[in-house]
């Protein structure tokens, strides 16, 4: 067997707050099209722009949900899906998702979705806040307690984390929670490492889940090293028998 | 009746064999690739001991040869699944389809840890065989089949001239199955936990990971699709599917019966050497024949015009 390079990917594994506005590694955002129309698509990575797109949302259009990954969009030049000689294009049908997610690496990105006719027409900058109907995600992997803020009203969620267990753990777990102008729905979750947590905005909303107590990792006995014997008082009586 | 007429003891027939057994050696290794995983073996191997028992109804006994493994490597590879978190969907109110959250993974690939344990140490097998002697002329002006079979087994160097020839001829023979002992299961069980633990990040990522995993155990069993008895598996595996016991059983059977004679008598013999000016005095061996009684081994040949 060839043995690979394989490399860990440590940014899962790194503790810092996660914002609707910079998505970084473990943060999802799905942008919903509830029209049709063509729509262009950019990707921001430290504000400068790294990926362009079109997108063409019809009625016509098959696919429900595409994820982009936006640490590898450097390589959609590769990708099969795209024109090379128009560029790369999507294209999905109304009331599909287009969620944006980052795979692996330190950096934080910013999507912003404009509508072609009208460049004007915002449908999502996510660096400034999600749209209503959207959705952000959040994948958890520390054990602890986490906070969720709503920085555009202030409303604030409690998330505990749960350590995983080996047994019956499927990580494929999610749990929503809505969230308005006023107030997170439920205000208390409670998940498992790995597990995610789904914001559904019904108001724009700019999120961020930061780890407020991270759980104890439970101390593993310390091996004894030393035995000592201690002597009673007095000098040891042995008696022969 | 015969005109010459040779005896050999059974002390020394044992000698003899002792002498060609020692030279009998095998070195073989190979890597097959089940896909989610990787087994192999690379090993050596030697004779030692053994007993010669020649036996009045022509046949001869070779008892409890032992075959020394000087390498018997396993070689395990694993190619471990990929770990990762999230995914799952969540379902949404219509016209909103059911969102299907991405897996975030912890290595960039999937990871390969592998091991090769030598167990030379810990696994013994016996060889035993009954055959009866054999004598076969060898023509020096008839060429060698192609490919020769003997090329790798000949340890008994070519004649440069005819020979009769006596052989082993091995015709029924018991091999020991390879059977590892338990302390093996053990032994590759820690050896890879500790190769995919190394892998991992201590801490809440462990656990996190070991959760993912569903243990390091229960992993190594599920990839390499073994029942409960990991020792009994390996054994399998060198008796069956590595088809290691057929190729020694085959070996041992061409290096005695086919390559190496245990002694060989030129043709034509010389009784004289040249001396004085004049040429050896050599003498045609014809009709040879060998036969084994209970304390000796008896050539009987005739001597040709």
């Amino acid at each position: 067997m060839q043995k690979k390079k394989v490399l860990l990917n440590r940014a899962m594994f790194s503790i810092r707050p996660y914002d609707s506005s910079a998505l970084t590694v473990l943060t999802t955002l799905f942008h919903h099209f509830s029209e049709a129309g063509n729509y262009e698509l950019f990707v921001r990575r430290g504000g400068t722009v790294i990926h362009r797109a079109a997108i063409q949302v019809s009625e016509k259009g098959a696919q429900q949900q595409l994820n982009l990954d936006l640490a590898s969009l450097r390589d959609a030049e590769q990708r099969e899906c795209c024109d090379k000689e128009a560029g790369t294009r999507y294209t999905l049908a109304v009331n599909s998702i287009l969620g944006f997610y980052v795979s692996q690496g330190t950096g934080a990105y910013s999507v912003a979705l404009a509508r072609a006719e009208h460049k004007e027409r915002q449908a999502l900058d996510s660096a400034a806040h999600i749209p209503a109907g959207d959705l952000f995600a959040v994948t958890l992997v520390r054990p602890g307690t986490y906070r969720a803020v709503n920085e555009e009203g202030g409303a604030e969620a409690m998330i505990r984390v749960r350590p995983a267990s080996p047994k019956d753990y499927r990580p494929d777990q999610a749990e929503l929670v809505t969230c308005d102008a006023q107030a997170f729905k439920p205000k208390r979750v409670d998940i498992t490492s790995g597990h995610s947590v789904v914001f559904r905005c019904e108001a724009p909303a700019r999120l961020r889940v930061e780890l407020v107590e991270p759980a104890e990792s439970a101390p593993k006995p310390r091996k004894e090293m030393r035995h000592t014997l201690r002597r009673s008082s007095g000098p040891a009586s042995r008696k022969a028998t | 009746m015969a005109h010459l007429t040779l005896a050999v003891s059974e002390g020394t027939f044992q000698r003899s064999f002792d002498l060609l057994k020692r030279n009998l050696t095998f070195q073989d290794s190979d890597l097959q690739d089940y896909g989610a995983f990787t087994l192999g073996y690379d090993v050596k191997m030697h004779l030692e001991g053994g007993s010669v028992d020649l036996r009045d109804d022509n046949t001869i006994q070779i008892k409890e040869l032992d075959i020394r493994w000087d390498r018997l490597k396993v070689i395990i590879g694993l190619d471990i699944p990929r770990i990762c978190v999230g995914g799952g969907c969540i379902n949404m109110p219509w016209p909103i389809p059911d969102i299907c959250l991405p897996r975030i993974c912890v290595f960039s690939a999937d990871p390969d840890v592998s091991i090769s344990p030598d167990f030379a140490s810990l696994v013994a097998q016996e060889i035993s065989f009954t055959g009866s002697l054999v004598a076969r002329y060898f023509d020096v002006s008839v060429p060698l089949p192609s490919p020769d079979p003997c090329q790798l087994l000949r340890v008994v160097p070519l004649p440069g001239n005819n020979q009769w020839q006596i052989f082993v001829d091995p015709q029924t023979m018991d091999l020991d199955l390879f059977d590892f002992p338990d302390i093996v299961g053990d032994l590759i069980e820690d050896a890879l936990t500790s190769a995919v633990t190394a892998l991992i990040p201590g801490g809440w990522v462990r656990d996190l990971i070991l959760a993912i995993i569903g243990g390091v155990a229960d992993l190594i069993r599920t990839i390499l699709d073994i029942p409960d008895d990991i020792e009994e598996w390996l054994s399998d595996l060198f008796n069956v599917s590595f088809g290691l016991l057929d190729f020694i059983g085959t070996l041992v059977l061409d290096f005695f019966a086919s390559c190496n004679p245990i002694y060989a008598i030129d043709d034509p013999f010389e009784i004289l050497p040249a001396a004085g000016g004049l040429i050896p005095v050599r003498i045609p061996i014809r009709n040879l024949s060998v036969r084994a009684h209970d304390l000796e081994m008896v050539v009987q040949a005739d001597v040709g015009a």
